[in-house]
C-alpha cells in the first residue's frame, strides 16, 4: 500500500481556528461604507391579481431611499425555466412572491416602509395539490404556459417492463409520498450588491455556484442596459449550503437592482422566518412504484411514476428526476426499468436542490418496496439485497458504468452488525437500506469542469486558487491535503482561496458531491505540473536522477535521507538568471457524459455506494419512534480525511433522520405555518443518535488518490432504513414522510383493528378501521 | 430582529416595583427572564410602553423550605430550583416539569418559575410575525373578532396554555402569592388562570406574582409530571400531565390530575378524585377510567392551535394521564419514610 | 425613548456606554462593540448561535436586554483565547472536527464553556443535555459532543 504523509490523515479543517475564535466573517458580519438595507414585501395571497401597489406612504417615510415594484424593473427571468421575475407584476402565484423592495438607511426603517406599502389584490382560485393541478379544470398558475405541466418530459423505458411483469413470480405495487423539508442553514441568506461608477458590480453573497451566479448577475446588469462590465462575486464564510445555494434567488437580484437605483451598496439579509418562507425546500413527490422478482429473488423490473409539486416557479427542484433516474435504473441490478415524472405548477413554494437531489425521495420508495418484495418472496431482506447487488464492471440499463463498487461489502458490514448485538424485543426492530449516488461529478451542464491555479513562493508556501466552493463541508481542507501530498509540503503551508471570482478560476458549482472528485482532480493536476518541474530542477541541482528523488516533508530525499530543502530550490529558481516562477494551472473536466435524448449516459465518472442499518424502538401507545443504534457503511473510494468524512456522514445521517421522522414544512393553502425552529422540528443534541460510520475503501482509479464523493450520500437511505425498521418492530408500513407519531399510531391502531383509528392526516377525516 | 421601543425600569426592591406597576398600570409588562415576553415583543404581539425588570429583586429569587411549604420566589431561575437539593427527591414532579422546559442553556439560566406560570397562551395562528398575521383577519387574541383555531370560527380565543410547571403545581395544591401596592393575597394557583384565551391570567394590572408555595410532602404521597413532545428539548408539549396521589399503601386516598397543553388554562380533571378515591392501588381499571375522563374533558377544549392534529393530541391525553398517574402512584408507595427523613 | 447608561465588562474590559432600552445584548456586542462572534441564527432564543456567558452562565444574547447585563461580566467567543492561546475547548473543537460551517460554533463553545465551569466531570448524556438548546445542521452533534467530552477527560486526569 502506498505511503502517504497527508492523505488519509485526520487533519483539522483549515478554517477551524478562525471559526472557533469568532474571526470568520459571514454575510451577517459584512458592512460597507454607505451601505443601505433592503427588504422585500411578499404576497399576501397564494394566487391573486395585483390591482395596485401604492408606495406613496412608504416613500414619504424619512430614511427610505429607494422603492421598487414589478413595474419599475426591466424584464428579468430567473431560474432554469426562466419563469420567475425578481419582482412580480400583474399577478402573484405564491405566498412568497416578491411584490416590492425597499432600500433604507437602516433595517428598521426598511421594515416600516414595507408595512406602509399598500397593495390591492384580487384573489384568484388557487391550486395546491399537484395531482389536482393535472386536471383540465384546474386553475392555471401561468396562463401563458397553457398547462400546469412543465414541458420537461422525464420518461425512460429500458427493456420491457410489461413482459417482465408477466414473468415475475412476486410483485409489489405501492404509493409513497414525501413532503417539503428545508435546508435550515444556520446562517440565513443574504447579499450585498455594490455598483461602482463605471457600473462594475460586486456582489457579496452566500452561493455554491460563484461562476454561474456571476453569469446570472451579468444578465441582470444587461437587463439594466449595462454590457461588458465586470461582475465580481465574493463569497463570505457560508453558514451551511446543502444545495440551497445552487441557484440565484430574487433577493440577490433585488439587492443589485436597489443598489443600481440608489447608487449605494445595498444589503439584504434574511431573518429566520424569511429563510423558511422565501428559500426553496426539497422537492416533494408522489411516487407510484411496482417492482417484481423471480422465484430466486432476482429483480426483473422496476416501474415508477411520479408527480412532483413544482410550486409556482421553477428552479432545480424540477430537474431532480434527472438524478432520481440513477437509483431508479441502477440501485441493484434490474434489467427492465420504466420511469415517468411530471412536474406540475401549483401555488405552493417552488423547490430547489437539497442534499441528495431527488435521490432520497426515490430511494425511500425503492428501498421500502424492496423490503416488501423480499417479504413477498419470503427471502431474507439482507440476502435479497445481496442477490441483486451491483458489482464492479456492471453497465446499468441507463448506461451507468459501474467501476469501483463496494456495495456488497457495505451490505455485509451492515448485516453483520444489524442486530447491534442486542436480543430481539417487543416494539424493537431493525431495518436497512442502500444507496447509489454520483461519486465522480455529474454532467448536468455541458461542462462538469473546475479550474485550479497554484503558485508557490520562495519559502515553499503554496497559494491554491480553486473554483471549488466551501460552505463548511471542508472542500478547502481536502484540496489543501491533495496539493500538500503532491508537492511534499505540509497542510499548513497551503492557503486555499475559493472566495472571489476575481482571482479564482471557473467551476460549475458545489453540487452532486463533486467537489472532492472534480476540484480535487483539478488541484492534483495543477500540483503535478509543478511537482514535475521541481523534480527536474532538483535532479539538475543534485545530480540525482528524478526517479531516485522523493519529495516530502518540504525536502527532496534520496535513499531515505534529505538532500535538498525545498525552499532552497525554490529560492534558487527565483535568484537565477532566466529563473522561473513555480505557477501552474489546470482545468479538469471528468470523462462523464451528458444524458442523451433517451436519458442514457454515464453521467458520473464513478459512483458511490452505501448501506445503512438502524435499530428502532416504537412506543406503541404514542407512536413515537426512538432510534437506538445506527450504522452507516459507505464506499468512498478513499478517505482523504477520515475526520471530515465522518462529519459528512454524521451530519447527513441526522439530516436523514429528520427527513424520516420530524421535519416538514407545513403549508396550509400555500402558506407556511411553521416558519421557525420551534415548529420546524430539527433534532437536537439530546435527540441525536449514536451513528457509527464504516468506511469501505475501493480506491477508485479515476478519483484523486482514489477518492469518490460523499457529500450527499449520508442522508439518502436513512428514511427507508427507518421505515423498514419500524415495520420490523411493529408490523406497520408507513408510506408517507415524515413518519410522525400520529401516523405510526394510526397505523398501529388500524392494524390492531381498534375502534378508533384516528384521523387520516391527509384527508383530516376519521378513518375507518379495517 | 429588533425590539420595539419602551422605557426600562430596574427597581431595587419589591415596594419600588409595586409602586411602578401601580403607576404604569396597563402600559407595562414585568420582565423576568424574557424568554416569552421578548419574543412576543419582537413579533409585535405586545408593545408595552414600560418594562419593569426583576433583575435586582433578589428577594423574589429565594427558595426555601418551611414546616408547611416549599417557598419559591417568582423570579427564582429555573436552574436554581433544579439545583436546590430537596426538589429532586421530594418534589420529583416539579423537578421533571422544570427539566422539560425548553433546553438547559436557553431557558434555565434566564427563565424563572413565575415567568413559566405567567407565560401567555399560544396558538399557531397567533404566535407568528406581523406579516404572517397581516395576511389574515385579526383574530380574537390580537384584538379582532375571529378564531382560526376553532372550526367554523369562534367569538372566543382558543389558544392553549403551554406552561409545563402549572399542571404539576396545581395538582400538588400549590398556592401563589400575589401582590399589589395596596394588598397581598394568596390564592390557589388554579385561580391564577382565567381560562380566557385573550387574557389567560387573573392578575390585575397593578398586581404581580411574587411567590409560589408548594405544600410539603406527607407520607404516602407521590407526584409525577409527564410530557409528550416530538423532540427531547426546545419543544412545547403535545400533551402534558401533572399527577398527585395520596395512598395508605393499599388504597388511593386522594388523587388530582391536571392536563397541560390542551386547554386555555391548565385543565384540572376534577372528576378523577371521585373515580380513584378508595380504589386499590394498582387498579388498572381505575386508571383507565380516569384516563378516559381526562380525555373526554380535554376533547371539549381541543382546538387546532398547534401544528399537531387535534385527534392525536386528544388520544394522547389518555396515554399521558395513565403514565403520570402510574408514576405518581409508584412514588407514593415508595414514600413511606418521607416524614422520618425530614 | 432615551438612552440609559450601562456599565458592563466584556471579555475583561470595562465599558461605560449609553444604550437604548430596546437594544439587546447581541446588538450591543455585534453592532457597537464589533464582536461579531456571536451570531443571530433565529433571534427568538431557539437556535443558540448567539449564546454568550453572563457571569459565567450561558445566556441567549438575542433575548437579553443590554441593560439587563448592566454590572455583569460578559464573555464572548472572542474572549475565550487568552493572550493568543486557545482555550482547551476551542482546541478540542478544532481537533475533533466539531466545526463545519462554523455558524453555530461560537454559541456551542460558550454553552459548553459555561457548562464545564459548573460540571467539570460531566458525562456524555449531561453534555448532550447541556447542548440541547443549540441547533447544528452540519455535524449531527456527534463530534461536538466528543470534543466537549475530551476536555472533560483531561480535567479528570489532572485530579
Amino acid at each position: 500500500m502506498e505511503e502517504f504523509t497527508v492523505i488519509g490523515k485526520r487533519i483539522s479543517k483549515v478554517d477551524a481556528v478562525d471559526k472557533a475564535t469568532g474571526r470568520a466573517l459571514y454575510i451577517q458580519d459584512f458592512k460597507l461604507p454607505g451601505m443601505l438595507y433592503g427588504r422585500i414585501l411578499y404576497s399576501k395571497y397564494p394566487h391573486a391579481r395585483i390591482i395596485k401597489v401604492d408606495t406613496e406612504k412608504a416613500k414619504a417615510l424619512p430614511g427610505v431611499v429607494t422603492i421598487l415594484t414589478g413595474e419599475d424593473i426591466p424584464p428579468i427571468r430567473l431560474g432554469v425555466y426562466k419563469d420567475n421575475p425578481p419582482l412580480k407584476s400583474g399577478k402573484v402565484r405564491s405566498c412568497r412572491d416578491e411584490v416590492a423592495a425597499v432600500a433604507a438607511l437602516d433595517p428598521e426603517i426598511a421594515k416600516e416602509a414595507i408595512d406602509l406599502i399598500e397593495v390591492t389584490y384580487e384573489a384568484l382560485p388557487a391550486i395546491f395539490d399537484p395531482e389536482e393541478a393535472l386536471k383540465p379544470e384546474a386553475p392555471l398558475v401561468h396562463e401563458d404556459h397553457k398547462t400546469n405541466v412543465l414541458k420537461m418530459p422525464w420518461n425512460l423505458h429500458y427493456g420491457d417492463v410489461e413482459a417482465a411483469r408477466l414473468e415475475a413470480a412476486f410483485n409489489v405495487q405501492e404509493r409513497f409520498t414525501t413532503t417539503w423539508v428545508t435546508h435550515c442553514c444556520m446562517g440565513t441568506s443574504g447579499a450585498i450588491a455594490d455598483v461602482d461608477n463605471s457600473n462594475n458590480l460586486t456582489v457579496y453573497t452566500n452561493t455554491q455556484i460563484p461562476s454561474l451566479a456571476q453569469k446570472d448577475f451579468q444578465e441582470t446588469l444587461k437587463a439594466l442596459g449595462v454590457k461588458d462590465r465586470r461582475v465580481r462575486v465574493i463569497k463570505p464564510s457560508i453558514g451551511g449550503g446543502f444545495g440551497s445555494k445552487l441557484d440565484t434567488y430574487a433577493y440577490e437580484h433585488l439587492a443589485i437592482l436597489l443598489a443600481w437605483h440608489a447608487r449605494r451598496p445595498v444589503k439584504i439579509l434574511f431573518e429566520r422566518e424569511e429563510e423558511f418562507l422565501a428559500t426553496s425546500p426539497r422537492q416533494p413527490t408522489v411516487t407510484y412504484i411496482s417492482m417484481g422478482c423471480d422465484r430466486e429473488g432476482k429483480l426483473l423490473y422496476r416501474d415508477m411514476s411520479m408527480v412532483l409539486d413544482n410550486g409556482a416557479y421553477t428552479s432545480w427542484g424540477a430537474t431532480t428526476p434527472s438524478v432520481m433516474m440513477m437509483p431508479i435504473t441502477s440501485l441493484y441490478r434490474v434489467p427492465n426499468v420504466r420511469y415517468t415524472a411530471k412536474c406540475v405548477y401549483t401555488n405552493n413554494t417552488y423547490c430547489q436542490a437539497m442534499r441528495g437531489y431527488g435521490n432520497p425521495q426515490a430511494t425511500f420508495a425503492i428501498e421500502s418496496a424492496i423490503d416488501m418484495l423480499a417479504e413477498a418472496a419470503d427471502i431474507d431482506r439482507v440476502e435479497f439485497r445481496r442477490i441483486n447487488s451491483n458489482r464492479p464492471g456492471d453497465v446499468t440499463p441507463q448506461g451507468l458504468r459501474i467501476t469501483s463498487c463496494g456495495l456488497p461489502e457495505c451490505i455485509d458490514a451492515v448485516s453483520k452488525n444489524l442486530d447491534f448485538g442486542q436480543p430481539r424485543e417487543k416494539g424493537i426492530g431493525t431495518g436497512l437500506a442502500s444507496l447509489i449516488h454520483v461519486g465522480g461529478g455529474a454532467r448536468i451542464y455541458k461542462s462538469d469542469g473546475c479550474g485550479t491555479m497554484i503558485k508557490m513562493d520562495d519559502y515553499g508556501k503554496v497559494d491554491v486558487f480553486t473554483g471549488a466552493s466551501d460552505m463548511g463541508q471542508g472542500a478547502d481542507t481536502v484540496i489543501a491535503q491533495i496539493v500538500a501530498e503532491e508537492l511534499g509540503v505540509k497542510v499548513e503551508d497551503i492557503h486555499v482561496f475559493h472566495q472571489d471570482t476575481d482571482i479564482c478560476p471557473w467551476d460549475v458549482g458545489a453540487h452532486a458531491s463533486r467537489t472532492t472528485f472534480v476540484a480535487g482532480n483539478s488541484a492534483l493536476g495543477a500540483a503535478r505540473k509543478i511537482r514535475l518541474r521541481l523534480l527536474a530542477m532538483a535532479s539538475k541541482a543534485t545530480g540525482v536522477s528524478e526517479d531516485k528523488l522523493v519529495l516530502k516533508d518540504r525536502a527532496f530525499f534520496a535513499e531515505g535521507s534529505p538532500i535538498l530543502p525545498l525552499p532552497k530550490l525554490l529560492r534558487s529558481s527565483h535568484f537565477t538568471p532566466k529563473g522561473q516562477m513555480m505557477m501552474a494551472d489546470n482545468f479538469y473536466d471528468p470523462e462523464n457524459e451528458n444524458m442523451g435524448r433517451d436519458f442514457r449516459g454515464n453521467m458520473s465518472a464513478t459512483y458511490s455506494f452505501g448501506t445503512h442499518g438502524v435499530r428502532v424502538k416504537v412506543d406503541e401507545a404514542t407512536g413515537k419512534v426512538e432510534i437506538l443504534d445506527y450504522i452507516a457503511a459507505h464506499d468512498v473510494g478513499r478517505a482523504i480525511n477520515p475526520m471530515l468524512l465522518d462529519g459528512q456522514v454524521h451530519g447527513g445521517v441526522l439530516m436523514g433522520v429528520g427527513y424520516a421522522l420530524t421535519e416538514q414544512v407545513i403549508l396550509e393553502n400555500g402558506r407556511n405555518m411553521n416558519p421557525d425552529f420551534r415548529d420546524y422540528k430539527l433534532l437536537t443534541a439530546m435527540d441525536a443518535i449514536h451513528s457509527k460510520p464504516i468506511v469501505i475503501e475501493t480506491v477508485d482509479e479515476k478519483g484523486p488518490f482514489g477518492a469518490k464523493g460523499i457529500g450527499e450520500p449520508g442522508c439518502v437511505p436513512t428514511a427507508p432504513a427507518i421505515a423498514n425498521a419500524i415495520y420490523d418492530a411493529v408490523g406497520v408500513r408507513i408510506r408517507d414522510l415524515p413518519i410522525t407519531p400520529e401516523k405510526v399510531l394510526a397505523a398501529i391502531k388500524k392494524k390492531k383493528g381498534a375502534v378508533s383509528c384516528g384521523i387520516d392526516v391527509f384527508t383530516q377525516k376519521e378513518q375507518p378501521c379495517e | 430582529m429588533r425590539l420595539p421601543p419602551f422605557t426600562y425600569n430596574r427597581p431595587q426592591d419589591l415596594d419600588e416595583a409595586l409602586e411602578l406597576l401601580n403607576a404604569y398600570g396597563k402600559d407595562c409588562k414585568i420582565l423576568a427572564g424574557g424568554t416569552d415576553l421578548l419574543v412576543r415583543m419582537k413579533q409585535g404581539l405586545v408593545a408595552p410602553m414600560n418594562l419593569i425588570s426583576l433583575k435586582a429583586l433578589s428577594e423574589l429569587a429565594e427558595i426555601r423550605e418551611t414546616a408547611t411549604d416549599l417557598k419559591i420566589g417568582a423570579a427564582a431561575k429555573l436552574s436554581d430550583i433544579l439545583a436546590y437539593q430537596p426538589v429532586q427527591g421530594r418534589w420529583p414532579g416539579l423537578f421533571e416539569s422544570i427539566k422539560a422546559i425548553g433546553a438547559p442553556s436557553i431557558q434555565h439560566f434566564s427563565g424563572t418559575i413565575g415567568g413559566n406560570l405567567c407565560q401567555d397562551n399560544r396558538c399557531q395562528f397567533y404566535n407568528q410575525s406581523r406579516s404572517f398575521r397581516r395576511a389574515r383577519q385579526t383574530c380574537n387574541k390580537a384584538g379582532g373578532s375571529t378564531c382560526f383555531a376553532w372550526k367554523g370560527g369562534s367569538d372566543k380565543c382558543h389558544s392553549v396554555c403551554q406552561s409545563d410547571t402549572a399542571p404539576i403545581l396545581i395538582a400538588m395544591g400549590a398556592k401563589v402569592v400575589i401582590k399589589s401596592r395596596q394588598e397581598t393575597r394568596a390564592i390557589p394557583l388554579e385561580e391564577l388562570y382565567s381560562s380566557i384565551g385573550e387574557h389567560p391570567l387573573t392578575l390585575g394590572d397593578n398586581e404581580m406574582l411574587t411567590e409560589i408555595l408548594v405544600p410539603v410532602r406527607a407520607p404516602g404521597d407521590g407526584s409525577a409530571f409527564e410530557k409528550l413532545a416530538y423532540r427531547s428539548a426546545i419543544d412545547y408539549a403535545v400533551v402534558s400531565a401533572g399527577a398527585f396521589v395520596q395512598t395508605d399503601g393499599n388504597q388511593m386516598l386522594k388523587a388530582s390530575l391536571v392536563i397541560g397543553a390542551v386547554a386555555r388554562g391548565p385543565l384540572t380533571i376534577a372528576t378523577i378524585e371521585k373515580t380513584l378515591e378508595d380504589r386499590p392501588v394498582g387498579d388498572e381499571q381505575a386508571i383507565d377510567e380516569a384516563a378516559k375522563e381526562a380525555m373526554n374533558a380535554a376533547e371539549a377544549f381541543m382546538a387546532n392551535n398547534m401544528t399537531q392534529p387535534v385527534e392525536y393530541r386528544t388520544q394522547m391525553v389518555s396515554v399521558i394521564t395513565k403514565r403520570a398517574l402510574k408514576l405518581a402512584t409508584k412514588r407514593a408507595l415508595s414514600n413511606k419514610e418521607v416524614s422520618e427523613a425530614k | 425613548m432615551s438612552k440609559q447608561s450601562l456599565e458592563i465588562i466584556v471579555n475583561g474590559e470595562n465599558y461605560f456606554l449609553a444604550v437604548e432600552p430596546n437594544c439587546t445584548l447581541m446588538e450591543l456586542l455585534r453592532d457597537d462593540l464589533e464582536l461579531t462572534g456571536a451570531k443571530e441564527g433565529c433571534g427568538e432564543g431557539v437556535c443558540g448561535s448567539c449564546t454568550v456567558l453572563m457571569d459565567g452562565k450561558p445566556i441567549r444574547s438575542c433575548l437579553t436586554l443590554a441593560l439587563e447585563a448592566s454590572g455583569s461580566h460578559i464573555t464572548t467567543v472572542e474572549g475565550l483565547a487568552q493572550h493568543g492561546d486557545l482555550d482547551p475547548l476551542q482546541q478540542a473543537f478544532i481537533d475533533h472536527g466539531a466545526v463545519q460551517c462554523g455558524f453555530c460554533t461560537s454559541g456551542m463553545l460558550m454553552s459548553a464553556k459555561g457548562f464545564l465551569l459548573e460540571n467539570p466531570h460531566a458525562g456524555k448524556k449531561e453534555i448532550r443535555n447541556a447542548l440541547s438548546g443549540h441547533i447544528c445542521r452540519c455535524t449531527g452533534y456527534t463530534k461536538i459532543v466528543e470534543a466537549v467530552e475530551s476536555v472533560v477527560d483531561r480535567s479528570q486526569e489532572k485530579r
